[in-house]
């Protein structure tokens, strides 16, 4: 039997669809230079979107460096993001330098990358990360919260021998003669 | 409109075999009302709270969270469950995931439907453990046939594949295909000479009863997202068609009786907390397993001192569930868990024989949940990136098993229900606690079946062999108000009614003397139909 040892944060249905609206409207802001150059006289405001731009933009390039996916959602990014800075305060300051790590040229690839950092408090922070992409969960404060399951990056690695359970999978008894995927033919990610 | 104060019968409970009750209750044009403690949900809500569980605990097989509780009727959480209090040897093993919502708890059924066998009534008379039911094999199966009948249950047409062979129908409708891995298990097992059987469920292989065919979600625990698993909605359905009341978030308390011991009403707290008051010509209690009991006992009067329906002092003894281990592995070769029911093929050699009379009979079953979000959980939780971790994801996916194995524990006395003098619920009702042991019989049982499931092992060349040594719940609930001849040693007689109030009758699996070795939902169902049928007799008189 499982542990009984994870409490929940449940995101009810109006609640996930305002996040939803409030996720675009973010990255609505974020990408129009319109509407920054707009909002540009507040100083401390103009500050505020400028950091918050560089550090998503920052975020994402080490996701991409960390996940080995050349394509993220960045709206799902700026969910993680969000929930990561939450669940650690000095998360951010890892991302600044992770990033710098990252494209300093000394690693090829994330296996180096974790290797570089093991045993240095930026470790945790890339983990952190990768299971957030992964798994569309991120713990916060103890708690897990539930940020994405379609676009987690766990699922796309399995879809030719399983799906995300709760969604159908199709009519009935069709997974009757399905073939056993080898391991070795990983879909397209 | 103003909820009834009185009806013919009114049915505590609301889950499969209260639904059963009252539906077949108002089909004898007798007015129904049941009360239930928890609210009223839809399935579209509850499946959105599954698919927005974080994969830890869609990893770890989380239940529960989908469905929220009433605040006045709690029911054992994920996590760090405080409800239901459990204390003895084996804690753990009773540690069960029962709902108290509308339409009950086979909202998050894996839907299976297994038969007693003919020898699992005549445990007492035939292997000298246990108990005798005070009805045969032959009394309750023609109620095997009408509870499968109103489930909707398919299962193999291949007689070879009956477990039991005593069937005098066919089932409903054929199996479900098997998915990949249950297709590979059972070939695996067959060619080593094991009988690994279809398990019949109460699911769809063609649309039924105007519920669509299964699509293949592999959620059935904890939500089929399109109702083609049944569950007790059905049936609060038809009832309610049939012209019952149904009375949400209705926490029963108290129940009155007279000087006949016959029970003349039940008071309940409404959403409001307000007490409420019901009278009725029969009552039928079918609150689950632990509620039942728990209400009993909160119930007592001064009539009834020790709690109503306990002259016997049975009431919340021999609580039961079907122990529980588990065996993971992963196997050479891909298996790919997660196409179809959660739940299809089990090895079945082990559910009788002369051994019963010194250890437990059990039932080896394959899960064909899929392994996607506990592969991913766990190649993370290894520290793994890039493509090792990608490797991994996929290797864990495809290649881990799970076999879960039910024992059949024996009714004990000590394996008790108390009222907790330590923690009451909102309404100042005291908690359930539970005192268990799986006892030396189960344990003895466990021994035994290492050797096999060891070898199982290695017919699929599997790796990762581990199997636990703790035994778990397996949310089985039974025992606490159990049937018998005898009013000195058990609740309920053979038609289910109280030996202590002749218009008090109990359904489910509270009633059930024994537990086989197997899922008991149709069992408690088709007991329930027989208790239905005696008591729309009763009430012809």
């Amino acid at each position: 039997m499982p542990p009984n040892t994870h409490s929940v944060i449940l995101i009810q249905p109006d609640e996930a669809k305002a996040q939803t609206q409030r996720r675009k409207l973010l990255a609505l802001l974020l990408a129009s230079p319109v509407l920054s150059a707009s909002w540009a006289a507040p100083m401390a405001q103009a500050a505020g979107a400028a950091d918050a731009a560089t550090a998503g933009e920052k975020f994402m390039t080490l996701s991409v460096f960390a996940t080995g996916r050349s394509k993220l959602d960045p709206e799902l990014g700026a969910s993680l993001l969000a929930a990561l800075r939450a669940s650690d305060a000095s998360f951010a300051a890892a991302v600044d330098d992770l990033a710098a790590d990252a494209s300093s040229g000394k690693y090829s690839d994330v296996e180096g990358l974790e290797a570089g950092v093991r045993g240095t408090p930026k470790h945790a922070a890339l983990l952190a990360l990768i299971s957030a992409w992964y798994t569309g969960t991120v713990s916060v404060n103890g708690q897990t919260r539930f940020v994405a399951l379609g676009n987690a990056l766990m699922y796309p690695l399995i879809a030719d021998g399983s799906h995300i359970p709760g969604n159908c999978a199709g009519a009935v008894d069709s997974w009757g003669n399905l073939p056993l995927p080898a391991l070795s033919a990983m879909p397209p990610l | 409109m103003a909820n009834p104060t009185s009806a013919d019968v009114v049915v505590i409970g609301s889950g499969v075999c209260g639904a059963m009750v009252a539906h077949q209750a108002v089909q004898a044009g007798l007015s129904v009302l049941i009360l239930e403690a928890g609210p009223r949900g839809e399935r579209g809500d509850y499946w959105q709270r599954f698919m927005n569980l974080p994969a830890a605990n869609r990893a770890h097989g989380d239940m529960q969270s989908p469905f929220p509780q009433s605040p006045y009727a709690p029911f054992p959480m994920f996590g760090n469950d405080d409800y239901l209090i459990l204390k003895g040897r084996d804690p753990d093993a009773f540690r069960q995931g029962y709902l108290r919502v509308v339409g009950g708890t086979t909202w998050h059924w894996s839907g299976l439907c297994w038969r007693h066998l003919p020898v699992d009534l005549r445990l007492k008379s035939t292997y000298g453990v246990g108990r005798d039911w005070p009805v045969s094999y032959g009394d309750l199966e023609p109620y095997y046939v009408k509870a499968e009948t109103e489930m909707g249950v398919s299962g193999p047409s291949n007689a070879l594949e009956h477990s039991p062979s005593q069937r005098s129908a066919p089932y409903v409708m054929e199996s479900i295909a098997y998915g990949t891995a249950d297709r590979r298990f059972s070939e695996v097992a067959t060619r080593a000479g094991y009988k690994c059987v279809h398990i019949p469920q109460a699911k769809n292989s063609q649309p039924f009863d105007g519920r669509p065919a299964c699509c293949g979600s592999n959620s059935c625990m904890p939500i089929c997202p399109i109702g083609a698993l049944y569950n007790g909605m059905v049936h609060v359905n038809k009832a309610l068609a049939g012209g019952a009341t149904l009375i949400d978030q209705a926490v029963v308390y108290r129940i009155d009786t007279d000087a006949k011991n016959r029970v003349t009403a039940v008071h309940y707290y409404d959403r409001n907390k307000q007490s409420q008051r019901v009278t009725g010509r029969a009552f039928v209690i079918a609150a689950n397993g632990i509620e039942t009991p728990r209400l009993l006992l909160y119930a007592a009067n001064s009539s009834n001192p020790r709690g109503i329906a306990n002259s016997s002092d049975q009431v919340g003894r021999n609580m039961m569930d079907h122990p529980g281990l588990h065996m993971g592995c992963v196997t050479k070769e891909p298996m790919w868990t997660g196409h179809g029911p959660v739940q299809q093929s089990s090895i079945v050699d082990f559910r009788d024989g002369p051994f019963r009379s010194d250890y437990s009979a059990n039932r080896i079953m394959m899960n064909n949940q899929s392994m996607a979000t506990a592969a991913g959980v766990t190649a993370l939780a290894m520290g793994l990136v890039g493509k090792r971790l990608d490797a991994e994801i996929r290797r864990r996916a495809a290649c881990t098993l799970d076999f879960s194995i039910g024992f059949e524990i024996l009714p004990e006395p000590e394996n008790r229900l108390r009222l907790s003098a330590e923690r009451k619920d909102a309404l100042g009702i005291p908690h359930p606690e539970v005192t268990y042991d799986v006892g030396d019989y189960v344990r003895k049982g466990g021994d035994k079946v290492r050797p096999t499931l060891l070898h199982i092992a290695s017919l699929l060349e599997a790796t990762e062999v581990k199997i636990t040594d703790k035994y778990n719940a397996n949310n089985h609930v039974m025992g606490g108000a159990i049937m018998g001849r005898n009013p000195n040693d058990s609740v309920v007689d053979a038609d289910c009614r109280t030996h202590d109030h002749d218009n008090l009758y109990i359904a489910g699996g509270a009633t059930m003397p024994t537990a086989s070795c197997i899922n008991s939902t149709l069992s408690m169902v088709a007991v329930s139909l027989m208790m239905a049928d005696r008591l729309k007799q009763a009430m012809k008189t």
